[in-house]
């Protein structure tokens, strides 16, 4: 057997606690520990979709990861580099690497530029590209690879669809041929019948050009359908990691049993059967102690105050952070 | 004789003046809801479907530059049918919220800053109904209690901005239902919570319209939804109904190429992937009603379109099966090809 190739992505125990201040001279009063000790790795050509609700953390730790904002703690090795230890010049090498997209086309694009402004713009930045033509036959062939003629070249984000908008912001993050883009949320200001055409996108960018991708979502369906692994995150803690196609068929977390069932199914046969979860997400300011989801979870036992369940192996390649073993 | 329908909207059409123009944002729309039913109205943003849900309100005339047309008919409590479409403004105010109610996406938006949440709830019954402060207050705890929030006698003394979404829309929900309406017109309710909080919700609101017997328009764009909720689906496209029928019946087989292709561009948890098979996507984007397509609205988009017949002319809504209509000039011969 030979070794397994080191992933394209490893994140150790990251940890992004955003300090409260209050009072007249501003001390720290508590945190918001939206990312508490989370570990992953993504493989070269592999997606990793992370599922979570608002407030779980999962934009923060897409964000950390390609260092947007300063994780308070952890380690981040992108292709052999520790990507905290990056200085500026570093950085900007890096960013050609990894890419990400956001969830709000109409916020994510400048209104006053064209498309062709757009998409060329990450190229000028890198120093990529630089005789003019080449340019232009670049930022042509990057707007095909998404679906966007030549003739949106001159037009402006305001003159196009929300379809539209989401392909020239995928079209700018593929400038630079990256090796890992942040997907955040790409669909979800998306009409429904838009939403696929995206997804499709996504699918057959990842297959021609072999991308790597962390793919955040708060919806399920997409991610199962997009994702080679899933990891359920839940009020910035890791809940459970696994094949996408086994994770949803075979739950082992009491909240990605929750989780996937509380997803509307559109199969009226199918109405019914499903688990609820009583109360509110509690505040990431002031977590539960133990099990985060001790609070909300139907198979609670007093050691769940106690002890924070650690991530541990289950089966080959999947992973569970739960005390109880007896009821999934 | 059979109890009519709780409401009945006769061609409506509403439009908004705007720079460009006339914006046709609901066109020729008539349909009828039976007392008990639940009925989901489906579209995608800009299909007008929202627009249908605050012109039987009554809502729309504050709005600048709309015009509406058309007649609506509410049978209230007393059974007495009125055509909200010729009230005045001082009696509509008496049935909505007595008659009908209407619960939105922000309930933010909605609720007062400086009252607490009992005091609100509490309003909305004694507004509509004889009551002392005592009953009111119980009745309110009742209402929160069963749309499940956990402590209701806490959450009376509450300030809207210390409540979760969650917790804001069953506050919401409750003053809606405080005066027990006929009618609860729920424009995507849940579409701003998480996952797990709008199944709380949905299941809350499904058991509260079993027990008191209340019609509900839900409108939405979440066809999962519409499978949980609704008994029957109005289907929207570019302000006008394509589609109509039982949900078992339209979700099983759609007969608009639009409702077929929104239904197999959803991934469906463990089978699409399993299946191997991609995403059935609808191509192009949704039209502006600024200047819809002629013909049918679809057919840009559509891939059964013929050139010369579904371009040129507006198909009518026809009935298909019993209880079920279509729009689409080649319903039939697209469903013989599917069978």
């Amino acid at each position: 057997m030979t070794a397994p190739a080191e992933p394209l992505l490893a994140v150790a125990n990251l940890r992004k606690w955003f300090e409260i201040r209050r009072g007249v001279i501003p001390r720290v009063v508590g945190a918001v520990r939206a990312v508490d000790d989370v570990s992953f790795t993504v493989k070269s050509r592999e997606v990793l979709g992370l599922a979570g609700e608002s407030g779980s953390g999962k934009s923060t730790i897409g964000r950390s990861v390609l260092r947007l904002i300063e994780p308070t703690a952890g380690r981040i090795m992108f292709g052999g580099e520790d990507v905290r230890a990056l200085g500026p010049k570093a950085l900007r090498r890096f960013r050609r690497k990894a890419q990400i997209v956001f969830q709000d086309p109409f916020a994510a694009l400048d209104p006053k530029m064209t498309v062709a402004e757009i998409v060329a713009e990450p190229l000028q930045v890198q120093g990529l590209c630089r005789d003019p033509r080449a340019r232009r036959d670049r930022v042509v062939s990057l707007l095909e690879s998404v679906g966007i003629s030549a003739e949106f070249l001159a037009r402006k984000p305001d003159q196009m669809s929300g379809g539209q908008r989401q392909r020239v912001v995928i079209a700018r993050a593929l400038a630079v041929d990256p090796l890992f883009v942040v997907a955040d949320e790409p669909v979800s200001a998306l009409d429904v019948s838009v939403q696929a055409q995206i997804v499709n996108l996504l699918e057959d960018l990842k297959e021609r050009l072999g991308l790597a991708m962390l793919f955040i979502s708060h919806d399920i369906a997409v991610m199962e359908y997009l994702s080679d692994r899933i990891a359920v995150i839940y009020l910035g803690r890791l809940m459970e990691v696994g094949p996408s196609e086994e994770l949803c068929r075979n739950p082992k977390h009491p909240y990605t049993e929750a989780l996937l069932s509380a997803v509307p199914d559109p199969d009226p046969s199918r109405r019914g059967k499903r688990v609820l979860l009583a109360g509110d997400i509690p505040s990431p300011a002031n977590p539960p102690s133990g099990c985060v989801f001790r609070t909300r979870c139907p198979y609670v036992i007093a050691e769940c105050a106690k002890i924070v369940p650690p991530l541990r192996a289950v089966a080959p390649d999947r992973y569970v952070a739960c005390l109880r073993d007896d009821v999934l | 004789m059979a109890a009519g329908p709780v409401l009945e909207v006769r061609d409506l059409s509403v439009s908004f003046r705007t720079p460009a123009g006339p914006l046709r944002a609901v066109r020729n729309v008539s349909f009828e809801i039976a007392t008990g039913e639940v009925v989901a109205l489906v579209g995608e943003s800009g299909s007008g479907k929202s627009t249908i849900g605050l012109a039987i309100m009554g809502l729309l005339e504050r709005e600048s530059g709309a015009s509406a047309g058309g007649g609506i008919w509410l049978a209230g409590k007393s059974g007495a049918r009125q055509e909200l479409t010729a009230l005045p403004e001082r009696a509509l105010r008496g049935v909505r919220g007595s008659d009908v109610a209407m619960i939105f996406q922000e309930p933010l938006s909605s609720l007062n800053p400086i009252y607490t949440v009992g005091t609100q709830i509490s309003e909305a019954i004694r507004t509509h109904r004889r009551v002392t402060r005592q009953e009111a207050r119980s009745d309110a705890i009742e209402a929160l209690t069963a749309l499940g929030v956990p402590d209701p006698v806490a959450c009376m003394v509450r300030y809207p901005h210390q409540l979760s979404g969650g917790m804001r829309q069953r506050v919401m929900i409750a003053m809606a239902l405080a005066c027990r309406p006929a009618l609860l017109i729920a424009d995507e309710p849940t579409t701003a919570l998480d996952a797990t909080i709008q199944a709380q919700i949905v299941e809350h609101l499904r058991r509260v319209q079993a027990l008191t017997g209340m019609a509900i328009l839900f409108i939405t764009h979440n066809l999962g939804l519409v499978a949980e909720i609704a008994d029957r689906a109005l289907v929207m496209y570019a302000g006008e109904i394509v589609e109509t029928g039982p949900v078992e019946a339209v979700f099983r087989a759609p007969r608009m190429p639009y409702t077929r292709g929104l239904l197999d561009s959803l991934p469906r948890i463990g089978r699409t992937r399993r299946q191997g098979r991609r995403l059935a996507a609808i191509p192009g984007a949704v039209p502006s009603l600024l200047n819809p397509p002629a013909g049918c609205a679809f057919h840009p988009r559509c891939r059964h379109l013929v050139a010369g017949l579904c371009d040129a002319e507006p198909p009518p809504l026809e009935e298909c099966a019993a209880g079920r209509r279509v729009r689409c000039l080649r319903w039939r011969e697209i469903a013989d090809a599917a069978s």
